[in-house]
């Protein structure tokens, strides 16, 4: 009903003479708990591993389930969350402009974005750095190599921007060949529009697989840049910020507690560790503190899993991407997964 | 832009059903029959390469691009992904409704140009009035009986027919009263309604679809919002608006002042005089150019891709990016092709036969609006 | 708006000065007026509570707003530009190159759209009739598919049909063609010589043409002989140019041609889309001009003993062209507009460079859609200027 309403008031300009109603703290929780659903900006759904957008209308990827989760805490419903594709090009516009509540779209965190256009980037969900795929027959197995060559990218991303500092400080000349989607710049690639294609390494593994032989192709050992992706949110509503962080956080903590899909139940009733309890709800009340239901963390966890199990579903051996997780591992393990104390 | 208005010669003349006439005309001019045999020939070489390739060699039936014959097209791909390009994303059981939301439109289209019968004008008036209205609430749901379905799920034809006649029903109305502000006789109406279709009709509609998504959310005041589709369909409508006003500008300048004076000394007011002697005479005099307007408007509906929504093209070219079928471009943009193809050259057809019921044929070429 | 509304408030002080108005006229000129204002004082509203609502908006979010961003470097390549650019050029400059592109796309697509359309205009009325089947079959084939199908169709055809750089396609051992590009050979000193020698190409053409119309008394407007005097002198031009500054051939090196222009392939996919598709609607615009003419013009024309290629030249299109003008320009105005479609293509016109890219990097959406939009519109209303002043031409002659 209330997509009626919506629909037939902005179509008619209506909505332009209604009421404003004032904005003040927690405006964009508000907005989702109103409307009963996270609007959450992802890739234009080919992003193998991240977000992909399948025949039936099915969301699945690493990305999608991160904004699943942040569903399942904030509303006790992981599906109630809807997905919109953007192009990179217009996906900070869309944030800001508030059609989105949350970019989970392969955004690099840095110093300008985070100060310029206001946003937050709440935390990491995957370490990564640029690389470069190129065709093995080309014969280039290093990036010093690629001197004089085309390279495609992704119109206003992190990774153009890199591409023309490394190249510009090492001499090396370049043509870019500049579009605005992965599928694109695929096409580009294997028609020999252009010599290599570059873009976040997991992006590339994942992007290989989509092309007609994906074993004629190799991505460079080189890695010219830190890719920081994390989910990023406007500014102006700082309990949404750390709903956003300690819902990344508890699938850390999880994947740390060894809380699986399978055992969370079991876990919020039996486990006698009093972090774990805390995280569950059993013991305090630290859901309240963030404005959620006291076992927010048990319906994310058994919504989409830990950490470990959702990059495993997505990115890992059992998908066809068969990523190395490198950082993307605990900090136990020698990786950059860490999540604060629960206390 | 003057409505150009010409009584120029016929423009279909019966020379091409008379093969006779051909001959003797290629006969008479050595070079002409010269330029006839190479075109023909030409002709017969493209034309024998298409059948092959789109009929005698064709693979209708696979579960991939494997199972295609490679000297052929591989129209298993869109048999496959017919629901998808027709429907989007709408739920399986729900169907129905998007395909009544398609259907619509062509039905409504026939039954303007069906024979007369009783009450025939007031039913297509009403379908075409009602159109954007019942197509929402059909497609969006949340009644008793018919289960909620957000937007981002519409998709394909369905959301190709909807974006198409939402914006022209929708429009027209602003249209009409766009163009009597701009002939009125107050200088300030008459400069808001000039600067209002000027502005619409100066800017790229790519711009105008990046400004209604990225920008009215910043219009609208703080705490409303608007699904994407409804703000590009916002942004579609003001461009529609302001063509479609020009064309009906056009209309109203070829009423002449004794149709004001008389109906003035019959005692109507404005609004009675525009709607029962001004709108009716110069809507008809420009009916060829308003459906050209809106020939133009549904091939635009194809620039939402560049913010995103998946209507029909964006649905096939997404399509294309599937590993299972890759390289099938061609396929798909044939398919596309053939449906807009359909449509457009049939709404052009339609309006040719109110063409000759009207007074005097006139070219299509010089109606008022400019081929978008 | 503003000084329609001092007008208004003139005209009412001047209404009120003369007293209590008695006659109908007045009254209804009172009620006009009176219109006026409301609706002035509507739109003001309305103007009122987008503007505090962006303003509400923006600052709820935090957003930074001014035109200073226009000097801050931009820190992105752009791969076409007709001026020098680069990575630590600003978004100013990036403003600038989007724009050149822009013009560039739009000025060669009227060009050849107006040419080919007038090819197939004049065939959609020749006596030659597989002529007249093949230009209408390609109207109503063209015309009837989306400008957007045009250009992926272009953008596939070239990427996909079109041979790897390695395998380029020779043409004469000077230029050469592959899906990324064409290479054409240029002037060493490009483009300082080649501003030259057009310069020169358009002398010896007007030069030629002035002589044409004085030997021929404006019967012919480019005869043989001199068409063959100008290519003469034109390639005279080039050929003396290149024996003495000599050429930049391209010439493969590592991964791409070197030297020369290079026609990058997106480019070219906006050009013919862009040319094809308005061709089509030039071309009918073409024909009811020609078809506007009346018949006894031609039968007259004809009874003087002229031919028909004179006919067409000196009595048809001439008072064609009349009547064409003004859809001619409505056109010209379509294209530049679809020209903005490069940003489908991937092609750096101002729509994506600027409102595109620029605008994700510096959040400022509404200084880079204000600056984006006053692009437009100047450029149509321009088109606009340029033939409404041509009209009145026109209109003189014909007194």
């Amino acid at each position: 009903m209330t997509t009626i309403k919506h629909a037939i008031c902005a179509t008619l300009g209506l909505a332009i003479f209604a009421s404003p109603a004032v904005a003040d703290e927690g405006e964009t929780i508000g907005a989702i708990k109103e409307r009963g659903e996270l609007v959450c900006g992802t890739s234009t759904g080919t992003a193998i591993g991240l977000s992909t957008l399948d025949d039936s209308g099915k969301w699945t990827g690493l990305e999608v389930d991160y904004c699943r989760a942040v569903a399942a805490a904030l509303l006790g419903d992981a599906d109630k969350v809807r997905f919109v594709p953007l192009e990179f090009k217009n996906a900070f516009a869309a944030l800001q402009s508030g059609s989105v509540d949350m970019l989970a779209r392969a955004a690099t965190w840095t110093y300008s974005r985070d100060t310029e256009l206001k946003f937050d980037w709440v935390g990491v969900y995957m370490y990564d750095g640029q690389g470069f795929l190129v065709k093995k027959g080309l014969g280039v197995s290093e990036l010093a190599e690629l001197d004089g060559a085309s390279i495609c990218v992704s119109a206003g991303t992190t990774t153009e921007l890199n591409l023309a500092d490394y190249f510009r400080t090492h001499n090396l000349a370049y043509t870019p060949i500049v579009a605005n989607s992965r599928e694109q710049n695929l096409a580009n690639l294997e028609a020999g529009r252009c010599d290599a294609y570059t873009n976040e390494r997991g992006g590339l593994a994942a992007s290989r697989l989509g092309l007609g032989q994906p074993d004629d192709y190799m991505i460079l050992p080189d890695v010219i840049s830190k890719e920081p992706l994390g989910p990023i949110v406007r500014q102006n509503d700082p309990q949404f910020r750390d709903v956003g962080a300690w819902t990344l956080h508890a699938l850390v903590a999880a994947e740390e507690f060894g809380i699986t899909q399978e055992n969370v139940a079991a876990e919020a009733e039996t486990s006698q560790n009093p972090e774990i309890q805390r995280l569950l709800g059993k013991t305090g009340d630290f859901g309240a503190k963030l404005g959620l239901a006291n076992d927010w963390a048990v319906s994310v966890i058994a919504a989409v899993g830990n950490y470990g199990e959702i990059f495993e579903r997505h990115l890992g051996e059992g998908s066809p991407v068969k990523l190395d997780r490198g950082l993307n591992t605990l900090w136990t393990e020698g990786g950059l997964l860490y999540a604060p104390p629960i206390r | 832009m003057a409505a150009a208005r010409l009584h120029g010669p016929s423009i279909r003349r019966r020379f091409a059903s008379r093969a006779g006439v051909l001959l003797a005309m290629a006969a008479a001019h050595p070079f002409s029959l010269l330029v006839t045999l190479v075109l023909l020939y030409a002709a017969w070489i493209v034309g024998e390469r298409i059948v092959s390739w789109g009929i005698i060699h064709a693979t209708f039936i696979a579960d991939d691009r494997s199972g295609c014959n490679p000297g052929g097209a591989c129209w298993a791909f869109v048999v496959n992904r017919l629901p998808q390009f027709l429907f989007g994303f709408y739920p399986e059981a729900e169907r129905w409704r998007a395909l009544a939301a398609v259907l619509a439109p062509p039905a409504l289209m026939l039954l303007a140009v069906a024979p007369e019968f009783r009450g025939r004008r007031l039913v297509v008036a009403a379908g075409f009035s009602l159109y954007p209205l019942l197509a929402f609430a059909l497609l969006a749901g949340g009644l008793p009986g018919l289960p909620a379905v957000s937007t981002e799920r519409w998709g394909g034809l369905t959301l190709t027919m909807l974006v198409g006649m939402s914006a022209f029903v929708l429009s027209f109305p602003l249209a009409i009263l766009l163009a009597l502000a701009r002939t009125s006789s107050l200088p300030a109406l008459r400069l808001v309604a000039a600067g209002f279709i000027e502005f619409w009709r100066g800017l790229p509609l790519v711009a105008i679809l990046f400004m209604s998504v990225i920008m009215l959310p910043l219009f609208l005041p703080p705490g409303v919002e608007a699904p994407r589709l409804s703000l590009a369909l916002a942004g579609i409508t003001f461009y529609s608006a302001a063509y479609l006003a020009e064309v009906v500008r056009g209309g109203l300048q070829g009423i002449g002042r004794g149709q004001y004076e008389a109906a003035g000394a019959l005692g109507f007011g404005f609004w009675s005089m525009q709607g029962y002697v001004v709108l009716p005479q110069a809507l008809r005099s420009v009916v060829p150019a308003i459906v050209n307007a809106a020939i133009a408007l549904f091939k635009d509906t194809t620039y939402v891709m560049v913010v995103g929504l998946f209507d029909l093209l964006n649905i096939v070219v997404a399509g294309l990016s599937d590993a299972n079928w890759i390289g099938l471009a061609a396929e798909g943009y044939v398919f596309v092709g053939v449906i807009y193809w359909t449509i457009c050259f049939g709404m052009s057809r339609m309006s040719a036969r109110f063409e000759h019921g009207a007074q005097g044929a006139r070219p299509a070429g010089a109606a008022a609006g400019a081929g978008r | 708006m503003t000084t329609a509304a001092a007008d208004l408030v003139d005209e009412g002080e001047r209404a009120g000065r003369i007293g209590a108005p008695r006659s109908r006229q007045a009254r209804r000129r009172r009620v006009a007026l009176l219109q006026q204002l409301v609706l002035l004082g509507a739109l003001a509203a309305v103007a009122f509570v987008i503007v505090r609502n962006t303003i509400v908006n923006l600052q709820a979010r935090g957003l930074a707003s001014g035109f200073d961003f226009l000097w801050q470097e931009a820190g992105f390549n752009v791969g076409f530009s007709l001026i020098a650019v680069d990575a630590s050029s600003s978004y100013g400059r990036i403003f600038l190159v989007g724009l050149l592109n822009s013009l560039l796309v739009a000025a060669v697509g009227i060009v050849a759209a107006t040419l080919l359309g007038f090819v197939i205009g004049l065939a959609r009325v020749s006596p030659n009739v597989p002529a007249r089947l093949l230009s209408k079959g390609y109207v109503e084939l063209v015309r009837n598919l989306p400008l957007l199908l045009h250009l992926l169709l272009w953008q596939g055809v070239i990427l996909r049909s079109l041979p790897t750089v390695r395998e380029a396609l020779d043409l004469g051992g000077v230029a050469f063609l592959s899906n990324r590009g064409l290479y054409l050979p240029a002037p060493a000193a490009w483009p300082a010589m080649s501003l030259l020698l057009l310069i020169g190409a358009v002398v010896a053409t007007v030069a030629g043409l002035l002589l044409a119309r004085r030997t021929h008394r404006r019967q012919e407007l480019l005869s043989p002989l001199t068409a063959a005097t100008i290519a003469g002198l034109v390639l005279a031009l080039l050929v003396g140019s290149a024996a003495v500054i000599g050429w930049d051939v391209p010439a493969l090196k590592g991964f791409d041609y070197r030297g020369g222009i290079k026609i990058m392939p997106e480019l070219a996919a906006l050009i013919a889309a862009l040319t094809l598709y308005n061709a089509a609607f030039i071309a009918e615009i073409v024909r009811a001009g020609i078809q506007s003419v009346d018949e006894g013009q031609r039968q007259a024309a004809t009874a003087l003993g002229l031919s028909p290629r004179l006919i067409m030249r000196l009595v048809i299109v001439p008072q064609a062209i009349r009547v064409m003008v003004p859809p001619m320009a409505n056109q010209y105005a379509h294209l530049i507009k679809a020209s903005a479609l490069a940003t489908v293509v991937g092609f750096p016109d101002l729509v994506n460079v600027f409102m595109g890219t620029s605008l994700n990097q510096t959040g400022r959406a509404v200084e880079i859609v204000v600056m984006t939009a006053a692009v437009y519109l100047t450029l149509t209303a321009g088109v606009g200027l340029v033939t409404s002043w041509y009209e009145r031409r026109v209109k003189l002659v014909e007194r």
